[in-house]
Order: structure tokens, then sequence, then C-alpha cells
């Protein structure tokens, strides 16, 4: 008989929902849920850049000093990043955290820890200035990597990555890290996009022909757009929201970035096997 | 399955640019029970119900302790034998309205956070107080359950900074109120 437990709770700085499907009882639902959130906390504690405490954080303060070990997760989502940036010629940066940071997106954790790494002339580095050997990271010099959005989508694939154990091939699992979604069976499913002009309270209804989608989109941001373009050093200013669909969580998160900030998107896009959907203000759809 | 790019892009396509469903200005999303709420939070601990109201003085101190606004006087709170609390409460941002189950330990630390319910609006109504109105005082048993239940939205990110402000609040509560209770 099949039974369903929903979930939610706030964790990525966002609302962190899992839905589960599957002829088990209420309990064997929960263990199930537990071992889902707990792989999204561990993403959380090794990529948060609010925490101090974070792998991120300790990357971030000393790799221009010497090099420093990385964790398996930590290495995936930088090599995701790496091979992004490459493909775009730096259209994708994660290096952005310094504009965030100067436009009020991201705390100044410098400051936090007293120290005196950075002020207010470095001249922080970019993604050229990424070295990454075997497990270990090096900058050339200062950067500040953020890693809030392909982070986001890790940690879904990670959770997703809970339930391929042989006797949870039936459980049928949604999680939508605020928008980052995916599910283990997407064959038939449908996805709703929401409208960016927010006041018209709709949404568009999509198929969900890869098993993961994420969303990119200005609407919630109180202040700036959270697309920052590595090139001009600041906000994007584009009143789209534009969805990709693709195989893992990671990449579609990542895809929504190039989706705005490069010439080729399509073509990246097509490499990956991922579809972009954008949305305008008067709820216009195109597709690449 | 893997789908080719051409057929997805016929599938995508030949949805009509999408299924435009226009709806309610207001939605919301059920997760846990507060019966599964305690369990996941405390387990099988048994959970005493309290009743408390928060007197004026109180409101003052913990608004100006936690740089947050007070709206419910009565607190929905239930204790274990350890001095432990599982707390229902609401949450009201911009455009969301959310139900939460908290769990504090005996020294005032958060040990889980949960969403029960989450409502959103855009329209108009938001800014009305008739409509916020409805949700002041709401024990749980009166939360309100809508029908519609729209699940599977991928949108921008939508920040939690809500349920920090309301978490701050109620361990500011633990400190003037429950400890002493």
């Amino acid at each position: 008989m099949a039974n369903q437990l929903r979930r939610c709770r706030p964790l990525l700085g966002t609302y962190v929902e899992v839905s589960l499907n599957a002829d088990l009882s209420d309990d064997k639902l929960l263990d199930i849920s537990k071992a889902v959130y707990q792989a999204i906390e561990s993403v959380e504690k090794c990529m948060s850049f609010h925490n101090t405490s974070s792998e991120l954080s300790y990357i971030n303060m000393n790799a221009h000093k010497q090099a420093v070990r990385i964790s398996n997760d930590m290495k995936s989502v930088l090599a995701q990043s790496m091979e992004l940036s490459q493909m775009t010629q730096g259209a994708f940066d994660p290096c952005v955290a310094p504009t965030m940071i100067r436009q009020g997106m991201l705390p100044n954790n410098g400051n936090k820890l007293g120290s005196k790494i950075w002020d207010k002339k470095t001249k922080f580095g970019s993604w050229h200035d990424i070295q990454i050997e075997d497990d270990q990271i090096y900058f050339r010099r200062p950067v500040l990597l953020d890693l809030g959005g392909i982070g986001k989508g890790f940690a879904v694939d990670k959770a997703i990555a809970t339930l391929n154990s042989e006797n949870l091939i039936d459980v049928k699992a949604t999680i939508n890290a605020g928008g980052d979604l995916r599910m283990t069976h997407p064959v038939d499913q449908v996805v709703r996009l929401r409208h960016p002009n927010l006041t018209s309270s709709s949404h568009f209804q999509f198929p969900m022909h890869r098993a993961a989608v994420a969303t990119s989109a200005g609407y919630f941001s109180e202040f700036s757009h959270p697309i920052i373009s590595p090139t001009a050093n600041k906000s994007i200013q584009d009143s789209r929201s534009v969805s990709v669909f693709a195989s893992t969580c990671m990449q579609a998160d990542a895809l929504t970035k190039v989706a705005f900030l490069s010439r080729d998107a399509a073509t990246i896009l097509e490499s990956f096997d991922a579809r972009a959907v954008y949305i305008d203000c008067e709820g216009n759809i195109s597709e690449c | 399955m893997a789908m080719n790019r051409r057929n997805f892009g016929k599938v995508v396509c030949g949805a009509g640019a999408g299924v435009f469903l226009p709806i309610n200005s207001l939605h919301a999303e059920t997760f846990l029970t507060i019966p599964q709420a305690m369990k996941v939070i405390w387990g099988d601990i048994y959970l005493r119900p309290v009743t408390a109201f928060l007197t004026e003085e109180q409101v003052e101190s913990i608004e100006a302790a936690s740089d947050t606004h007070v709206r419910n006087l009565e607190l929905n709170l239930w204790k274990t034998e350890n001095n432990d609390w599982f707390i229902v409460d609401q949450v009201i941002g911009k455009h969301e309205n959310i139900d939460i189950a908290v769990g504090l330990d005996h020294n005032g630390q958060v040990v889980g956070i949960e969403v029960l319910t989450y409502r959103e609006s855009y329209g108009d109504e938001v800014r009305h107080p008739k409509w916020r109105a409805q949700f002041h005082g709401r024990g749980p048993e009166k939360i309100l359950r809508l029908d519609e239940d729209i699940k599977n939205i991928s949108g921008a990110t939508l920040s939690c900074r809500h349920i920090t402000d309301g978490i701050n609040r109620l361990t500011h509560t633990w400190h003037q109120v429950l400890r002493h209770l």
C-alpha cells in the first residue's frame, strides 16, 4: 500500500523539501528522510560561505598561502566548476564572492575572523588563479570562492544518492532545495515554473524529462540580481527567469548561470544534454 | 531513460509553451503533522502540553532582545520531564506565512526545526490587515489548511531568513519565560 511522507526544513539558506512515496511504514519513511537530510547537512557544513568553520571558508582563508587538501565532495564541485569556467571562458566563475560581499549578498567573514588576510586594497583573483592537483587546491593569489548555487545542486544530488541502494529502488523521491529539484522517477512527472511576475501568482507546467531542474531569477532578491557577471563585477539586470533541465542538479544549477551569462549557452547546454526554458515578465517562453 | 535532444524539444514545445495555470493567489503546502514533528524532534519521549500566555512586559522584553515582532500572546508548548521543549509557532514574512515546530533543549539550544505548513500569497490580499489577522492567535488545531496543494515548484531561491528571525524570537522567549515555567 503506497505511503507518503513530505518534510520541509530550513537548510542551505532556503527551504529543503523531501517527498517520499513508497510501500513502506511511516517510521521507515522517516528514517529514509533523516538520511536524506544528513546528506544535505554534510554539504552545508562543507560548502557554506556563511559558516566560518566550513571547509570552503578554510580554503578561502588559506589556499593562497599554501596548498590545502580538499574532500571528495569539494573536489567534485570544484571540478564541475572549473570545467564550466573553461568552456565559458570565464563567463561562469565561482570567484565572485568579493562582488557579492560588496553588494551585501554575502557576509564579510574576513572581518569576523579579525583576519588581515585581505582589505579594501586586496585584488582578488579569478578562476585562472585556481590550481587543483589530485586532492589539493592552491590559489596563485587571494580568491574568494562562493559555491552557493552549484553547491546547492550538489547537495540535492548527494541526497538523492542515499536512495541508490537496492532495497530503496522503489522509493519515489523528490528533493527540492529552494527550486533546485531532482526526482528519482521523473518519467511522466511535471514541474511548475513560477511566472517571473510574482503578483500574477501563476505557474507554468512543464514535463520533467530530465531528472533535475534548477531555476535562476531575480524576483526574490530585494536588492541586486543574484547572478553576478564576472566580467562586469556586478549583478546582471535581467527580468527573465531561466530554468535548466539536466541529468544532475549540480549541472542544472550551474547551467542556469551559463544560460544568463554565456553567448555560447545553447552549445554548452547541448553538450550536457540539457535544456533551458526562459520566461519573461509577460509570460512569454523561449527555449534552447 | 535518456531522451535525445530532438525528442525533448518536441515534447517541451508540444506542451504549448507549458500549461498556464492561473491559481488562487494563496497557495499552501503541508508537510509533517504535529505528532510526526514531535517524533522527529523528540522521538518517543513523553511531551506534556503546557498552557502559557505572554504578558505585555514579556512581549516588550522579547521584542527588544530579539529585534522581532511578537504576534501571538498564546504559546503552543509541550514539555518533557527533562525540561526540554516542543513549540509550534508561526513565522510571517512579506509573502509567506509558515507554521513551524521547534525543539529547544533544557539549555535553550535549538535541536530541531520542521516546517509544518507553508503558505504564500503574492496577491493584493497580503497587504490588507484583515488577511493577516486570520493567522493571529491560532492554535495548532485551528491552523489554516487549504485544498490547494501545488507541489514541485522550481523557482528562484527563496531565503528562509524569516525562520531565522522566528527562531531568534523563540530562543529569547525561552530565556525570558520558558525556563522559568
